[in-house]
Order: C-alpha cells, then structure tokens, then sequence
C-alpha cells in the first residue's frame, strides 16, 4: 500500500538524481560488454536466450502486478536486470522453455512473494540458477567451447566439454589441458554465458564502482580473499595453488561484482559489506577446493545473503555521541 | 458435535497438515510420489484410530501428571503391533512401506490427537476424530505428492503422463521441491480463505 | 504427601509400559517364527533370482568375513547345477542413506556380475528406493570383475562404470560398494 500521507520536515534536503530506473540502467550499461562478448564467443543463441530471460521477466513482473491489483513498474527496468543476470548464468546450450521457467521462479517466487522490489532476501537470478540447475542438472551444465555454431531456435544436441573449474578439479575433466591466462582473460573459454569474459566483467564493474552504484568493498574482498585461499591450500602442498586461474574461472568476476552486490540481500553497513565479501571468498573456496562441485560462487553469495541481516544487525556504526551504558 | 461432525473436521476445516501444521516430517518426506503418500496416510491413520481408541479407553486411569509418556508408550506400542503384522503377514505390503512404518511414531498429529481429543472424550467421537483426522492427513498427502510426482517425475501413480520430450524439474521430488510445493499450497488456501473472508464481510 | 503423589505415578506409568512390554512380547513370540521364515524365504529367493541356472546352493564358510575389509559381508553362498559350482552369492550390508542395505550379489564362474538383488533397505522413498528398480539395478548386469566399479554422476559409463541415481548418491554409492566388496570377496578368497 502507498502511504499517501506527505511529511514535512525543515531543511537542509539532499537532492539526489539517482531513481531506481537510472541505478538500473547503470547496470544494464555495465553488462554491455559482456554481452558483446557472449554473442562473439557463443554466437547469436547466446543472445536469443538473453533476449527471451528478459521477456520472460518483465512479462512475470506485469502478469503478477496485474493479478494482484498493484502499480506495474516493469520501466524501472529491475526485471529487465535481473533478466540479463539470470541469463548470464545459463549456459548457452538450455533449452529456451528453462529461461522462461526461471525467469517466472526469479521475479514470482524470489522476488514478489516477499514483497517486491527491495525486499528480496535472496539474490532472484541466483536463487532462480540453483533452481534451474537443481531441477535439469543435465541440460544446465551442457557446456560448449567458444565458437561452436550453435543452433538457434532448436536445443543443441552436444556432448559437453569441460570448463576451466572442471579441469581444475580434476573428477571429470582430467587430463585435459588448461587453457592459457590469455584466454581466461578474454574470455575464449566454455561456460555460461556471461562469466567467460573476465575484461567484459571487469570493465563493466569499474563502471560501476565509478557511478557509485556498487562500492569497491563486496567485490574487492570477495576476489582477493578467494586468491589468498586458493594460493594457500594448493593441491600440492601449502602455498602452491593456482590462485591466478582461480580467480579467473567460473563466476568470480560476474558474482563479485553484479550478483553479490544486489542492494536487498546484501548488508547496509561499510564493515558488514567486507564481512560479506570475506564470507563469500571463503565458503567459495571451500566449495572449490574440498567440496563436491566445481564451482561455489552461486551457492556462496546464496548463503551470505541470507546472512546479510545477521550481519548487519552486528555491525551498526555507532551514532554519533552516543555512549554506552555502564551498569 | 455430532459423531458425524467429530468426523469430517479433520477432513477439510481442521486438516491436520494444511491448517493445523502438524505432521510435517512425514508430510515433506514422504510425498515423492502419491503411491507413497497414500501407503503412509492410511498407515498412519490405522495407528491413529488404534491409538485414540485405547487413549478414550484409558482416560479416565491415566493420571494428568505422566500422560505424555504414557501416550507414547501406548503410540509406540501400536506401530510395533502394526510392523509385527505387516512383517509377518503381509510381507510385500511392509517391503513397499519400507521405512514409514518406524516413521509414524514422530508423526505429531497421533500425539497431538491423543492430548487435545482422545484423552478427554468418549471411545466413539475420539474412532471417529481419529478417522477423520487420518483421511485428511491422507487427502493432504495426496495433494502435495500429485504436484511434486508430477512436476518432479513426469508421472502420476507410477504411470508416465507426458512423452519423452517433457523433462520433469527433478527439484520437485527433492527436499526443496517439498517445502516449495507446500509452501505454495498453504499460500493458495490462504488467499482462497481471505477472499472468502472478504466476500463474508462485505 | 509429595513422596505419595510420585509413587503413585510411578506405579501408574510402570502398569502402563509393563502391559504394553507384555502384549508386545506376546505378539512378538507369535510372528517371530513367521517372520524369521518370511526372511530366510526372502534371502533363498533373492540368491535364486541372481543365479537362476544354479540348483540349490550352498554356504561356504570363508574366513575373515564381518572384519576389515569385509566388514559389510554377511554370508557366501556356492550354487551348483548338476553338482558343479557355477557360480558364488555373496550377502553383503553396505551402510545406506537411511541404515543397511541388505543385498545379494551374484558372480558366476566367468567372473562376471549376474546381477543384484535388494532385500531390504530403508532408503528415501522415491529416491533411494529408486536402486531397487530395473532402470538402475540391471547397470550391474554382465558387468567383468577385472575392475572395481565407479559411479559416476551422468554421461555415458564406459565399461566398470554405473550411473547414479539423479538425488540419491549416497544410495548409489552404497548399493556400488556392496558389489565391490563381493567382487573382492571373489577374487581374493574364492579364486
């Protein structure tokens, strides 16, 4: 419900320009260049599927607003977003029925459910990932190298090829050979759509670090935390690891600084965004070195969001000339 | 109440798994396919019947002080009867049942029929209570294991609903799927009963 | 007047559990006889199922079995046709998701696995249990003893390979590991 009651308050007003519309359109410009590099390296479905993430968003967001008799907001553009997030997500080879299901999951289920825009406790395009990826583990880790001639409207029928992670790991993909950091760095490497293209990802975080739409502090925690550990607990004995690969593969990069940084689940406070950020490195890590998958960023960023209120409430800056209270 | 009312509460308004929230264990573990939702739901009300009988019957000796222990030993008692049976007589049936047959003792909604009716009423309403209480727990059983069976299986009872092109969300026969399904079925009866509520007030 | 009050209780609860131990204990010398009939029925049928050209079977004392590495084996059966060894069941309880799985391996003379058959387990209905239908239990079929087998999550399994059951690893992995270890059973003390 709007209040509609209009308060009054004395001056001075800070005046900001910033609308959820323009915040939004920041970041829709910051993953430009990565979706570049998607439609070179996997071709035009990877823009088909993006583009069909997105309709299938904006159109959850209005049929749900439209059921329930709320304002439509679909022009702010934080479904279009969330979109292009989820899509980044997907590989390129899923068929385009499972975008459309996770599209629905991540605005209906994520996001309106618990109140809409700003209240979601969870990141919606991750969540709707771990949904997807836990409903059709097959067709969600068809993995394709880049350049691969993909067809467009019907699924692709490929044998899938190992990512980076997987190499790293050694359980599937053993033996094969890692591809250089060049290429880790360009982005001439499988995995989903949007997470190859580390210099697309990083140019595109900049931006927003520059706008102040996200701060420095969940990302840069968040990447330099996950090379310490992983150059720490190598796999041949301490201080051996390839903390340069790590930190190159998989969503590094695109959960650090797009997914991680969502303003609903992550905390508020200045320390609680550095917790976050080393929370997120470590549990990454783990998942990465010891655990059963290749990759944990999603899985990461899933649990400190629902941490991020604990967090928060522990990390409150103190008001200014307020003292404790001696017993 | 009537005997007939005693009955069919437990049915709909008073539906231990959807209203009451009782019995959720079983209610999210077991549902993967309705064939097992069905198996555990008439399991479960025999020993309910069983139970609120003995329970009525006893009533009156059970002092107020010790009756938990005394429910659960009696509940407990009922379930072994049961397994024994199944084990020797029916051997096939206790194989399908498998593991809910153990279950049924931590199924809340035997121990909280128990407290809240059985001890306090006669033989009669609390078979009937018992009854009622168990088929709705079966009803509600069904319910959830038909959305999870066939959104997570692609089938419904064991027989294949859609081709070969439909790829079922595995999620739904997982754990997860459970609490989302449920969550979703409560939200729906929630937004039906306020509508009515709204539609009453009006 | 308190000490009453407890003592009273006591005996009330003590009535109560005795009654239930007794009628228990009752029902329990009824059906054991039955019961422990309907199983060693259940474990005869299953060794027949994985070796239906044998005849009748019989036990053969191996030692070391319920220690070390075989710590999950239970029993080894020979089943002769016409007098001969065809081939060996063993009766192994790898622990399960849900408890033990109690199972019956077969391997014939050629050195190859006839197949597996489930007794009982407790596995997670629709998941775990899923290790007791055709679509995963016949993976184990004409499978060679030459090499372990490994489970694998999805693809295409080359030959020592099983697929697991989308959800219930454990279950899988279980379910592998009794064949294993009646593999080693085989090769290492029967051969």
């Amino acid at each position: 419900m709007i209040n509609n009651r209009l308060i009054v308050s004395s001056s001075p007003h800070v005046r900001s320009e910033e609308t959820v519309s323009s915040v939004m359109l920041d970041v829709v410009i910051a993953l430009t260049p990565a979706l570049i590099a998607a439609a070179y390296f996997f071709g035009f479905r990877a823009l088909l599927v993006t583009a069909v993430t997105v309709l299938s968003c904006v159109v959850a967001e209005y049929a749900w607003q439209k059921v329930n008799h709320q304002p439509i907001t679909i022009n702010d553009w934080s479904a279009v977003v969330t979109g292009i997030l989820l899509a980044f997500n997907l590989p390129a080879t899923v068929p385009l029925w499972m975008p459309v299901v996770g599209g629905f999951f991540a605005i209906i289920v994520v996001k309106q459910f618990f109140g809409g825009l700003g209240q979601n406790f969870m990141n919606p395009a991750l969540a709707a990932r771990a949904f997807l990826l836990a409903s059709w583990p097959v067709e969600m880790t068809k993995w394709v190298d880049p350049f691969s001639n993909l067809p467009l409207l019907k699924t692709p029928d490929v044998i899938s090829s190992a990512t980076p992670l997987a190499i790293l790991k050694g359980t599937e993909a053993a033996g094969q050979t890692m591809p250089s950091i060049t290429s880790l760095f360009l982005g001439n490497i499988g995995g989903t759509i949007g997470e190859t293209s580390v210099l697309m990802l990083l140019i595109g975080g900049l931006w927003l670090i520059y706008r102040k739409v996200i701060s420095w502090r969940i990302p840069v925690t968040f990447i330099a935390t996950v090379g310490v550990l992983t150059f720490i607990f190598g796999k041949d004995g301490f201080f051996t690891g390839n903390a340069i690969y790590h930190v190159l593969s998989g969503g590094l990069m695109l959960g650090a600084f797009f997914m991680a940084t969502d303003y609903a689940s992550s905390p508020v406070t200045p320390k609680g965004q550095i917790i976050m950020g080393i929370g997120a490195g470590i549990i990454t890590s783990v998942i990465r070195l010891y655990g059963g998958y290749p990759e944990g960023v999603s899985y990461s960023i899933l649990l400190m969001n629902i941490a991020a209120p604990l967090i928060d409430r522990y990390t409150t800056p103190v008001k200014f000339g307020e003292v404790k209270v001696r017993a | 109440m009537s005997l007939y009312k005693e009955f069919s509460k437990g049915l709909v308004k008073d539906n231990p798994a959807f209203v009451q929230l009782l019995g959720m264990c079983p209610t999210l573990a077991v549902t993967t396919s309705v064939v097992n939702g069905i198996g555990m739901g008439l399991s479960s009300t025999a020993v309910l019947i069983g139970s609120n009988v003995v329970i009525s019957l006893l009533r009156k000796l059970i002092p107020s002080k010790v009756r938990i222990p005394a429910f659960i030993v009696i509940i407990a008692g009922f379930v072994t009867l049961i397994d024994m049976a199944l084990k020797a007589y029916f051997p096939d049936l206790s194989k399908a049942l498998g593991i809910f047959i153990p279950l049924i003792v931590v199924n809340c909604i035997i121990l909280a029929r128990a407290e809240a009716f059985a001890s306090k009423n006669s033989v009669a309403k609390s078979a009937a209570d018992g009854l009622g209480m168990g088929l709705g727990f079966t009803l509600a059983l069904i319910i959830l294991a038909s959305l999870r069976e066939i959104l997570g299986n692609g089938t419904f009872l064991g027989m294949s609903l859609f081709g070969e092109a439909f790829k079922p969300a595995i999620i739904m026969i997982l754990p997860p799927g459970a609490f989302l399904g449920l969550g979703v079925i409560l939200g729906t009866m929630n937004w039906f009963a306020q509508r009515k509520k709204r539609g009453e007030a009006k | 007047m308190r000490n009453n009050e407890i003592v009273k209780l006591g005996a009330v609860l003590c009535a109560i559990t005795f009654s239930v131990a007794l009628i228990l204990a009752l029902a329990n010398m009824a059906t054991i006889d039955r019961i422990n009939f309907i199983n060693q029925k259940a474990q005869s049928d299953a060794r027949q199922a994985v070796l239906p050209a044998a005849s009748d079977f019989e036990e053969i004392n191996v030692e070391g079995l319920g220690q070390g590495d075989y710590k999950i084996v239970k029993n080894v059966y020979a089943g002769k046709s016409s007098g001969k060894t065809i081939g060996y069941t063993i009766g192994v309880g790898p622990m399960g998701f849900g408890g033990e799985i109690d199972m019956i391996v077969g391997i014939d003379e050629s050195g190859k696995v006839t197949g597996i058959n489930i007794v009982n387990f407790l596995e997670t209905p629709g998941l775990g249990t899923k290790a007791d239908e055709p679509q995963f239990k016949d993976q184990y079929n004409g499978k060679s003893i030459d090499k372990p087998l490994v489970v694998i999550k999805n693809g295409t399994p080359k030959d020592n390979e099983i697929v697991a059951i989308s959800g219930a690893t454990i279950s899988s992995n279980a379910v592998t590991e009794g064949v294993n270890t009646a593999i080693k059973v085989v090769k290492e003390k029967l051969k």
